[in-house]
C-alpha cells in the first residue's frame, strides 16, 4: 500500500495504490490517522491505483468519513475502479461517501 | 597417527618443507664453503710438500752441479796432460756416493796426436772405480745429447734420465758443463765435463711422500717422461702424454703441456673411468724436472663427505624429532577443538549443559571456550524464552479454539434443522479463515408460519470480528423475538450496534422473513452481497443491490425492506464475499460470474449438494493458497 | 700349448737355425718378426729364428758383415750404400713400399715451405736417413745446415734446430708425446716432393742366398704371415712389442707403439690399396740409385736384377 500526498486547491489529495485487504488495513489505518490528525479541511482520496478493497478497508474509509464529519471537513473519493465501485454500490457505501468520477470533479465540488 | 587432512599434518608438512629447504640451502652453502677450504688447505699442503721435496732434491743436485763446474774451472786454468785427469775423475766418484761416472770429453781433434775422439771416463766398479780413455767411430760422442746439446748452447745441460745398461740398469741423468782451455793465449771451447748421477734415491725420496691413502707424488723429466713413480713400470717408459693418450684423457695432456712450460698450478683432472683427481705441479730450479703431487678427490673430501653424511643423519633425526614435537604440541593445542566439536554436537542435540573442554591457556582457545560458553548460556536463555512464548502462544491458541467452539455453537449447525417443517429444506456452512471469524448466519422459526434467516459479514476478521458477530447474533435473536418486520429488525439491530461503536466496526447483513404459507419473502439488505434466487421455472435471479448501508455505522439510519414471492422449488443462495472473492496464488478472484456458473450448472441440486459443488469449485480455484476471508454459504429451498 | 711355446724357444731340434737382425732396437717397426716368432710361424716353416738387435753404436750391417746375422732389415738407401761400399748383399724382399721420412718444423718458427729451410739448421740422423733428404734439398737448390743427430729429438725440442728430420711412424709421434700438439707442427713428407723411396727391406749376403734359398723363402713367407697376423691383431702385437722392449730395457709405451704399428703397416701397402707385395719395383730401385749417385757424385753401375733377388714370386706393381 502506497500513499502519495499532494496539496491541490486547498485540498489534501491522497493517492492510494495497491490492495487494501485485511493484512494491509492496519498499517493504512495508522498512516491515514496520522495524516488526518494534522488537521485538514478538505481531503480527497484518489483511488486510481486501488485494486482491491476488503471489508476491513471499507471500515477505514468509514473512519475517515466519520472523522472528517466530526471536524466539519470534507472527504471526497474519486477515480474508483469499476470493481471497487461495485463493492461500494453493493454495500450501500455509495450513499455515505461523496464519490466523484475523477480528481477535477472532486476538486471543483 | 596423523591424518592427511588434520591440522597437525598441514602444520608439519609446511614446517618440514621450510626446514628442509633451509637445511638444503645451508648444506649447499656449507658444502661449497668447506670444500673450498679443503681445496685451499690441500693446495697449501701440496705446495709445502712439493717444496720440501724440491728442497731435498736440490740439496743433492746442486752440489753435483758443482763437480763438472769445478772441473771446467780447473781446465780453464791451464792445459794439463789430459790423461793425468783420470785420477781426478776417480776421486770425484769415490767422494760422491751418488755419482756413478764422470767424463771429460774433448772437442774433435783437440789433441791431434790422440785422434778425432778423445774422452776420459771413470765409473764405479764394485767397491772401486774403473777409468779409461775412450772414443772412436763406435762411440761417436759428439752427437750424443750430453755432448751435442751443451756444446751447441754453450751452457750446462741436464740430460733426460736414462737407464744405463753398463751400470746394471740404474736410472741415471748426466749433468754436462762446457769447459774452455787456453790455446795460443785465448780461451776457447774445449769440450764437455760431466757427472753421471744415480737417481735411485730420487724414487725413494719422492715415493716417501704419503698423501691420504692412495695419493702419491711423482716426477717428470723435461720431456714429460716419468722419472719417479710409485708404479715402477712407468719410469722411463711412459710420459704424461703417452698416458693421456692411452687413457684418452685430454685433461692430463693439458696438465703436461702446462707443467712443461714451467708453470705451477693446483688443478683437477679427469681420467675417463676413474675418480676425479687433483694435482699440484712445480718444476725444479736445476733441471726443469717437474714434481707432481696427486690427490684423489674422493679422499680429499672424504672427511667432508663423512661430515655430510653425519649432518644428514642428524638433520634427519632432528626432523623426525621436530615432527614428533610439532605433532605433540599441535595435537595438545588442538585437542580441545575435537572436544569443542563434540560439545557442539551435544549442544545441537539440545543438551545445553554439555561439558566444555577445560582450557588452561589464556589464548585463542580460551576465547573460543568463552565464546562457546556464552553461546551455551544464550542458547539456554533463548530456549527458555522460546518455551515461554510457545506456551503463551499455545494458551492463546487453546483459548481461540474454545472461542471458536463457542462461536460455532452460537450458529445452528444441525442439518436438516427442521425435520418437521416440510416447506423448507436448508443447508449452511461457515468456514473461518482464522480460528474465529466475523461471518455469521442464523435461521429460526419466528412463529408457526414465519421463518427468519440472516447472513452477515462483520468487517475485519479474528477475535474483534467474532465478538461483533456474537453481539449481532445475540441482538438479532432478541429483536426477532418481538418483531417480524425485516426493516424494523434491521433498524433496531443497527441502533444497538451503532451505539457507542467506537471501533467503527460494521456488519453487512441480509435478513429475510419467509411466510411459509404464502411463500412471500420479506427482506432487508444492509450492504450485503445480494443473494441469488434460483427459480425452478425461470432460472437465476440475483437480488437487487442493497439500498442500505451496513449495520453499526449510523444509529439513526433508516432501513427499507422489500419482498418477493417464492414458488415451490425455488432455491435461495446466500453467501458472503468470502465466496466471490476467494483468491488463488495469482490473486485472481473466484468472482460472482464463476459462482453463478456453478449455481447454473447445479441448479437442480439440493441445498446441501449445491454448497458441496460450490466448495469444490472454490477449492479448485484456490488450490493450496491460504484462505484469506471467512466463507459462508446458505441455501434455502422452498418446497411450498 | 707346449707346441705353441716350443716355437719360441731357440734351438729346437730339427729346425734350421737362422739369425735375423732388424736395423734398430726393438719397436713396433719390426712387429711382424716378433709376431711370426711368437706365433710359431717360423717354427712351422722349419726354422729356428733368433732375433738380435743392433744399438745406436752398432749397425745391423756389421752383424751381416761379421756373420752374426744371416738376414738383416735395412733401409733401401742404406743397403745400396753398403753395396757401393763393397758388401755383396742382395735384397730378398722389400717390405716397405713407401717413404715415412719427413721434416717437421714448429709452426711458430714461421717455416712453412721447403724454401723456408734455406740457411736453417736441419737435424738428420747420421746413417741411412741422410741421403734422401739431402737429395731432395739439392734437387731444389736449397742450402741448409745439416746437423747430425744420433738418436733423440731433444736438440730439436730445446730449440737447437729449426727443422728436424723424423719418421712418420716414430719421432713425429714422439714429439707429440712430449706435449707438442699436432697442429703446432708443420710437416713436410718427402713422398709429397717426389721422393717416395721405399724403406725397410730384407737383405742377405749373396752367398747365403745361394746356400740357403729354401730357408730364406720360408723365412720371408713366415715373416709376411707374421705381419698379416700383426695387422689383424694389433693390440696383441703392440703388447708383444712393448713386452720385448721392456725386456731389452728400451723405453716403451703402448701409445707410441700402437701409433708406430699402425703407421708402419700403412707403409707396407702399395698405394693404400692394402696389398702387401714384398717386391722392390724397378722404378723405386732406379730412383734410389740415382739419389745415391747424385749424393755421392759418383757413377753407381748396379743392375736391378743383381740387387733384387726375390725369394718369393713377385706380382706386378698395382697401378
Amino acid at each position: 500500500m502506497i500513499i502519495n500526498k499532494e496539496t491541490v486547491n486547498e485540498h489534501l489529495v491522497l493517492h492510494v495504490e495497491g490492495r487494501l485487504d485485511t493484512t494491509q488495513s492496519d498499517g493504512f489505518e495508522k498512516e491515514i490517522t496520522e495524516i488526518l490528525d494534522q488537521g485538514h479541511d478538505k481531503v480527497v482520496l484518489d483511488c486510481t491505483g486501488l485494486n482491491y478493497i476488503s471489508s476491513s478497508g471499507l471500515r477505514i474509509f468509514l473512519i475517515i468519513q466519520k472523522k472528517m464529519m466530526a471536524s466539519g471537513g470534507q472527504f471526497k473519493v474519486c477515480n474508483l475502479q469499476p470493481s471497487i465501485k461495485e463493492i461500494f454500490d453493493m454495500s450501500g457505501f455509495s450513499m455515505i461517501f461523496n464519490i466523484f468520477p475523477d480528481l477535477d470533479a472532486a476538486l471543483k465540488a | 597417527m596423523i591424518r592427511k587432512n588434520s591440522m597437525s599434518f598441514r602444520i608439519i608438512t609446511r614446517v618440514l618443507l621450510i626446514t628442509i629447504s633451509l637445511f638444503v640451502v645451508i648444506m649447499v652453502g656449507y658444502y661449497y664453503y668447506t670444500s673450498n677450504i679443503i681445496k685451499e688447505s690441500t693446495r697449501e699442503n701440496a705446495i709445502q710438500l712439493a717444496g720440501n721435496l724440491a728442497g731435498k732434491i736440490e740439496q743433492v743436485l746442486q752440489p753435483m752441479e758443482k763437480i763438472p763446474q769445478m772441473v771446467a774451472s780447473t781446465m780453464a786454468l791451464g792445459l794439463f796432460d789430459p790423461d793425468s785427469l783420470l785420477p781426478v775423475l776417480d776421486a770425484i766418484i769415490m767422494n760422491n756416493p751418488t755419482v756413478y761416472g764422470s767424463a771429460i770429453a774433448f772437442e774433435p781433434d783437440f789433441f791431434p796426436d790422440k785422434g778425432t775422439h778423445h774422452m776420459l771416463y771413470a765409473h764405479r766398479e764394485g767397491e772401486g772405480t774403473q777409468s779409461m780413455v775412450i772414443g772412436g767411430e763406435d762411440y761417436n760422442y759428439f752427437y750424443m745429447d750430453w755432448y751435442q746439446i751443451p756444446a751447441m748452447f754453450q751452457s750446462p745441460y741436464w740430460s733426460e734420465p736414462y737407464y744405463d745398461e753398463g751400470a746394471g740398469n740404474i736410472l741415471m741423468a748426466t749433468y754436462s758443463v762446457p769447459f774452455y782451455c787456453r790455446r795460443q793465449g785465448e780461451l776457447r771451447f774445449a769440450g764437455i765435463a760431466t757427472v753421471d748421477l744415480e737417481l735411485d734415491w730420487l724414487s725413494d725420496l719422492v715415493n716417501e711422500a704419503r698423501i691420504f691413502d692412495t695419493g702419491y707424488a711423482f716426477m717428470l723429466s723435461a720431456n714429460g717422461m716419468a722419472v719417479t713413480h710409485p708404479d715402477r713400470a712407468m719410469i722411463m717408459n711412459k710420459s704424461i702424454f703417452s698416458n693421456a693418450e692411452e687413457w684418452n684423457a685430454p685433461d692430463l695432456r693439458e696438465v703436461g703441456r702446462d707443467l712443461l712450460k714451467g708453470n705451477s698450478r693446483f688443478r683437477e683432472y679427469h681420467i675417463p673411468g676413474r675418480d676425479k683427481l687433483w694435482i699440484f705441479y712445480r718444476t725444479l730450479e736445476s733441471n726443469q724436472w717437474a714434481i707432481n703431487v696427486v690427490f684423489p678427490d674422493r679422499e680429499m673430501f672424504a672427511s667432508l663427505h663423512r661430515m655430510n653424511i653425519l649432518l644428514i643423519v642428524f638433520i634427519f633425526a632432528g626432523l623426525v624429532l621436530l615432527t614428533l614435537i610439532i605433532s605433540g604440541v599441535v595435537n595438545r593445542l588442538a585437542a580441545p577443538l575435537t572436544h569443542f566439536a563434540e560439545s557442539a554436537r551435544i549442544i545441537a542435540e539440545g543438551n545445553f549443559d554439555a561439558k566444555l573442554p577445560e582450557v588452561k591457556t589464556d589464548d585463542e582457545m580460551k576465547e573460543l571456550h568463552n565464546a562457546f560458553s556464552h553461546m551455551q548460556e544464550e542458547l539456554a536463555e533463548y530456549v527458555v524464552n522460546l518455551k515461554e512464548a510457545t506456551a503463551a502462544k499455545e494458551k492463546i491458541e487453546s483459548e481461540l479454539r474454545i472461542a471458536r467452539d463457542i462461536q460455532l455453537a452460537m450458529i445452528p449447525h444441525t442439518f436438516p434443522p427442521f425435520p418437521d417443517l416440510p416447506q423448507i429444506d436448508l443447508y449452511a456452512m461457515l468456514k473461518s479463515a482464522k480460528e474465529v471469524g466475523g461471518d455469521l448466519y442464523d435461521f429460526f422459526v419466528m412463529d408457526k408460519d414465519k421463518f427468519c434467516f440472516a447472513i452477515g459479514d462483520v468487517s475485519g476478521k479474528g477475535v474483534p470480528a467474532s465478538l461483533f458477530m456474537a453481539m449481532t447474533r445475540t441482538l438479532l435473536r432478541n429483536i426477532a423475538d418481538k418483531e417480524s418486520s425485516p426493516a424494523f429488525i434491521m433498524e433496531t439491530l443497527n441502533k444497538s450496534l451503532a451505539f457507542n461503536n467506537e471501533s467503527n466496526m460494521f456488519v453487512t447483513f441480509f435478513l429475510g422473513v419467509l411466510d411459509l404459507r404464502s411463500g412471500k419473502l420479506s427482506y432487508a439488505n444492509a450492504g450485503h452481497n445480494p443473494p441469488v434466487l434460483i427459480r425452478a421455472e425461470d432460472g437465476l435471479t440475483v437480488f437487487e443491490p442493497a439500498k442500505s448501508i451496513p449495520l453499526g455505522l449510523f444509529e439513526d439510519f433508516i432501513y427499507t425492506e422489500a419482498s418477493v414471492d417464492l414458488k415451490p422449488g425455488d432455491i435461495l443462495f446466500a453467501y458472503t464475499d468470502g465466496v466471490s472473492e476467494a483468491e488463488n496464488e495469482q490473486e485472481e478472484l473466484f468472482n460472482e460470474d464463476r459462482m453463478l456458473e456453478v449455481i447454473g450448472a447445479h441448479k437442480n441440486s439440493g441445498p446441501r449438494e449445491l454448497i458441496g459443488f460450490m466448495e469444490a469449485a472454490i477449492e479448485t480455484h484456490v488450490q493450496s493458497f491460504p484462505q484469506s476471508d471467512d466463507i459462508t454459504m446458505m441455501t434455502i429451498a422452498y418446497n411450498g | 700349448m707346449l707346441l705353441f711355446f716350443g716355437g719360441l724357444s731357440a734351438g729346437q731340434a730339427g729346425n734350421e737355425k737362422l739369425v735375423f737382425a732388424p736395423h734398430w732396437l726393438p719397436q713396433a717397426q719390426f712387429a711382424g718378426y716378433y709376431v711370426a716368432r711368437d706365433q710359431g710361424f717360423y717354427a712351422e716353416a722349419g726354422l729356428d729364428v733368433e732375433i738380435i738387435h743392433p744399438s745406436a753404436a752398432v749397425n745391423a750391417i756389421h752383424f751381416l758383415e761379421d756373420g752374426r746375422a744371416d738376414v738383416i732389415s735395412l733401409f733401401l738407401v742404406s743397403a745400396l750404400e753398403a753395396l757401393r761400399n763393397g758388401l755383396d748383399l742382395v735384397n730378398i724382399a722389400q717390405i716397405s713400399q713407401h717413404s715415412a721420412i719427413m721434416f717437421v718444423s714448429m709452426k711458430d718458427s714461421g717455416i712453412e715451405t721447403l724454401e723456408d729451410f734455406e740457411g736453417k739448421k736441419v737435424g738428420v740422423w747420421m746413417s741411412g736417413f741422410r741421403e734422401v733428404p739431402e737429395s731432395l734439398m739439392r734437387s731444389r737448390g736449397i742450402e741448409v745446415e745439416w746437423v747430425p743427430i744420433l738418436s733423440t729429438v731433444n736438440l730439436f725440442l730445446l730449440g737447437g734446430l729449426d727443422v728436424m728430420t723424423v719418421m712418420w711412424y716414430n719421432e713425429y709421434n714422439q714429439l707429440y708425446l712430449t706435449g707438442i700438439d699436432r697442429d703446432e707442427m708443420n710437416t713436410f713428407f718427402l713422398a709429397d716432393y717426389g721422393f717416395n723411396i721405399p724403406e725397410d727391406g730384407l737383405y742377405v749376403l749373396e752367398h747365403t742366398l745361394e746356400e740357403r734359398p729354401e730357408d730364406l723363402r720360408a723365412f720371408v713367407e713366415a715373416t709376411l704371415r707374421g705381419w698379416e697376423y700383426a695387422s689383424a691383431n694389433r693390440e696383441y702385437a703392440v703388447q708383444l712389442v712393448v713386452d720385448l722392449m721392456r725386456k731389452n730395457h728400451v723405453s716403451s709405451n703402448r701409445a707410441h707403439q700402437r701409433w708406430m704399428l699402425n703407421r708402419v703397416l700403412e707403409t707396407h701397402c702399395v698405394q693404400e690399396k692394402g696389398i702387401r707385395v714384398s717386391q722392390l719395383y724397378p722404378d723405386d730401385f732406379h730412383h734410389t740409385v740415382s739419389i745415391i749417385e747424385s749424393t755421392r757424385n759418383v757413377a753407381f753401375p748396379v743392375q736391378y736384377q743383381d740387387f733384387f733377388k726375390p725369394v718369393l714370386p713377385g706380382i706386378r706393381k698395382p697401378q
